[in-house]
Formats: C-alpha cells, structure tokens, sequence
C-alpha cells in the first residue's frame, strides 16, 4: 500500500468512516448493547434526537422525538467517536489523527462489533471523509491559487476576484463509486485569518459483502490521499511542515 | 427546501447566508434533503456539523467557547430545533439587534445549562423586559419543558 507522508501541523481536522445500512434487529436496546461492548475504550455516551416529531406526553408538547436517534460514544479524550442510529453507523477520529493504519483498525473492530450485535442486511452506502481546513491567510484568488491547483476560472471583466466561495465537484469512478470534493471559505476564527475547509469524499453509492469492506478501504483511502496530493500546491504542503 | 439554500449560500464567510437566518420559521420546520452527495456530511462528520450550526447562528449568538456550546446544541436536538427561533423573538423584543451570546455552565451531576446572555442598553425600560422574559418563560416551560430545563436567560446591562 502506498505510504502516506505525515506532516508535522496537519491540515486535517477530522476523518470520518460512515455505513448506511438496513437491519430488521434494531431495538431501542441496541446502542446500549452496543455500548457494552466498547464501553472500555469509549466511555462517554450521549444520545440526540436525530429525527423531527411531536409527541405529547406527561410533561405537556415534546420536540425533537423522532425514531431516528443517534447514539455517540466518545474515547475519554473525545477525539474517537462511534456514531450509532437504526441506518447509520460511523467512526469518526477528531485531532490528533495518528495514521492510516491506526484508523482503519479502529474502523474494522467498531465495525466487527457491530455486525456482532445487529443483523445488517444490506448496506446501502459506504464512505469515507476526510475534512481539513487551512488557512490561506487572505480569502482571494490569488491566495487561493497559492493553496490549492484547483480553483474557480472566471471570465475576464466579469469578475477579477472573490471574497467567498463554495466549489463542489463529483466524479464518478467504477463500481458506482464517486469521488467528491467541495472547497468552502468560512469565516475567520482564532488561529485563522481567512479559513477554507476542504473536504474530500469517497463512497460506494449501492451495497458491498462486509469480506470486502478493508479492501474498500484501502482503496478510498488511496483515493482520498491521491486527489489530496494533486490538489494541495507543494508550497502550501510545505506550510504544513513548518513548525 | 434549507437544503436547497445550504447549497446555494453554504459558505459561512458569505455575506448571502443572512438571507438564510431571515427565514427562521421554515429552518425550524423544514426537513433537510441533500442535493448534492456532500450534503450527507452533516449527518456524519463532527465538525460539519458544528461548523452548519455556526453558520445557522451567526447573525444571532456569539459562542463563549469555539465548540463547546456548539457540540451541546449538536447533542440536543430539541433545543437545536427551537433555539434560533427563541434567539430571533429576543434580538428583535429584548436585546434590540445587539449580539447575543451563548455560554454553557456545568453543574454537579454533569448537569449542563446553556445561558443566553442577552446585552441591555441603558435606559431601557426593564420592568417591561422582565415582563417580557417572564412571559416567555411561562409560556415555554409549559409548551418545551425538556428545552427549557437546559435553558437559562440572563440580562446584562450593558453600556453602549
């Protein structure tokens, strides 16, 4: 497998594994369960309502009290996180990020586990993300250029220059597989001037045999990791190692 | 549908997204159906889905911290459906289009409280503010009890 070059400050700011599945053994015990099976490494456990409703009940009107939620069990530090809902499943690794090998590992167990505890029948949709964000110092053109080997061509006269933006491209790849990238300026924060985030995006838009999940992986990865490669200029990679 | 508008004025750094917060009654309501493949994030990742809510509050609340209210409003999604309703009634009645702020206290027992810090300009006619906050209080606790047992408003007089 082709070796990833780490950098001292990475521009990542998280990595995200996520599985759209049905399964007909989803009860209202199953995060729990769940949860009993990676308690030790995910000790923080939170539930949200994921999907919209009304009910009412004892205590007069309830929001938010659709069937649609999600479970989050976090690692102590809260960079590791496992997302867990009825359809979906995701391993989510905030900073720091220790590598591909790590991660993947950390994706195949969560993943075992979950097979373990519900029946999946079908996945309907796998991906993985990769969000980073960077700061081009100034949001324009020019800097843009200096960041990233891809940016918007604007006819001459028209417009010379941009104080915001958001591009997103999709390629289809083989397989039903489609590559997504989106660039999106966001507003200036501590420790950043003039913020892009810029994601990448690799799925499988029908269903994959689980026997075959760590060789999708290794190829989204690689996917996610060529397109970063051609993307981001050499002198902005550079930037990345600076101390 | 939102979504349609995330997609055309998503970025946060955009001066277009203010037409989004304008529309407060239908981001309450509105189910969410991504357009485009990316729009799928924010159901999974983390930190899209803390940079949308910085999006959808920005022209309401300042965040005391970079995502600790964020991931609070992230985890309730309740007060998440509700809360930039409450934000736009208090700007235009109470705080009179200064900038709110959002702080979030922990207790004991891990219980947590999210304080809206509301700026009052001097001379302001408080008797009729706290008519005003008492009113809603009483009205809300009986309509959301379980959003407003993680709310708390707190007046701040401010000088401007």
């Amino acid at each position: 497998m082709e070796t990833t070059k780490k950098f001292k400050n990475p521009p990542l700011t998280e990595a995200v594994f996520e599985l759209f599945y049905q399964t007909s053994t989803w009860n209202p015990a199953t995060p729990g369960i769940y949860y009993s099976k990676v308690n030790k490494d995910y000790p923080i456990i939170t539930q949200s309502g994921g999907g919209f409703g009304i009910a009412l009940g004892a205590q007069g009107v309830q929001i938010g009290s659709g069937n649609n939620n999600l479970t989050q069990l976090k690692s102590h530090d809260n960079s590791s996180i496992i997302q867990l809902s009825n359809n979906l499943f995701t391993v989510n690794k905030l900073p720091k990020y220790n590598g591909w090998e790590s991660y993947k590992e950390m994706i195949l167990q969560a993943v075992e586990l979950l097979y373990s505890t519900i029946d999946i029948q079908q996945i309907n949709r796998i991906g993985l993300r990769a969000i980073n964000k960077l700061d081009v110092k100034a949001h324009s053109l020019e800097n843009f250029k200096r960041s990233f080997n891809v940016y918007p061509n604007m006819p001459n006269g028209i417009v010379n220059d941009f104080n915001s933006l958001q591009l997103n491209y999709e390629t289809q790849f083989p397989n039903n597989e489609v590559l997504a990238i989106n660039f999106t300026t966001l507003r200036k924060e501590p420790s950043y001037e003039a913020p892009v985030q810029f994601q990448l995006f690799y799925t499988k838009l029908s269903t994959i045999d689980k026997s075959y999940i760590e060789k999708w992986l290794d190829n989204a990865h690689m996917q996610l990791h060529s397109a970063f490669d051609h993307i981001v200029t050499k002198e902005q990679k550079e930037e990345f190692d600076n101390d | 549908m939102i979504n349609s508008i995330y997609t055309k004025q998503g970025q946060s750094s955009s001066l277009l997204d203010e037409d989004y917060t304008n529309d407060k009654l239908a981001a309450v309501v509105e189910e969410e159906v991504p357009v485009s493949i990316l729009d799928s994030g924010y159901l999974s990742s983390i930190e899209l889905k803390r940079e949308k809510i910085r999006r959808e509050y920005a022209q309401l609340f300042q965040f005391t911290d970079r995502t600790r209210e964020v991931d609070f409003i992230s985890t309730n999604n309740d007060l998440n459906k509700i809360l930039p309703s409450i934000g736009e009634f208090f700007k235009k009645e109470v705080s009179k289009g200064s900038m709110m702020s959002l702080e979030l206290m922990e207790e004991e027992n891990d219980w947590k409280t999210l304080f809206i810090n509301i700026p009052i300009r001097s001379g302001a006619d408080w008797s009729g503010i706290n008519e005003i906050v008492d009113s809603f209080y009483d009205n809300m606790f009986d309509l959301f009890p379980t959003v407003m047992e993680k709310l708390n408003i707190d007046l701040v007089s401010h000088e401007f």
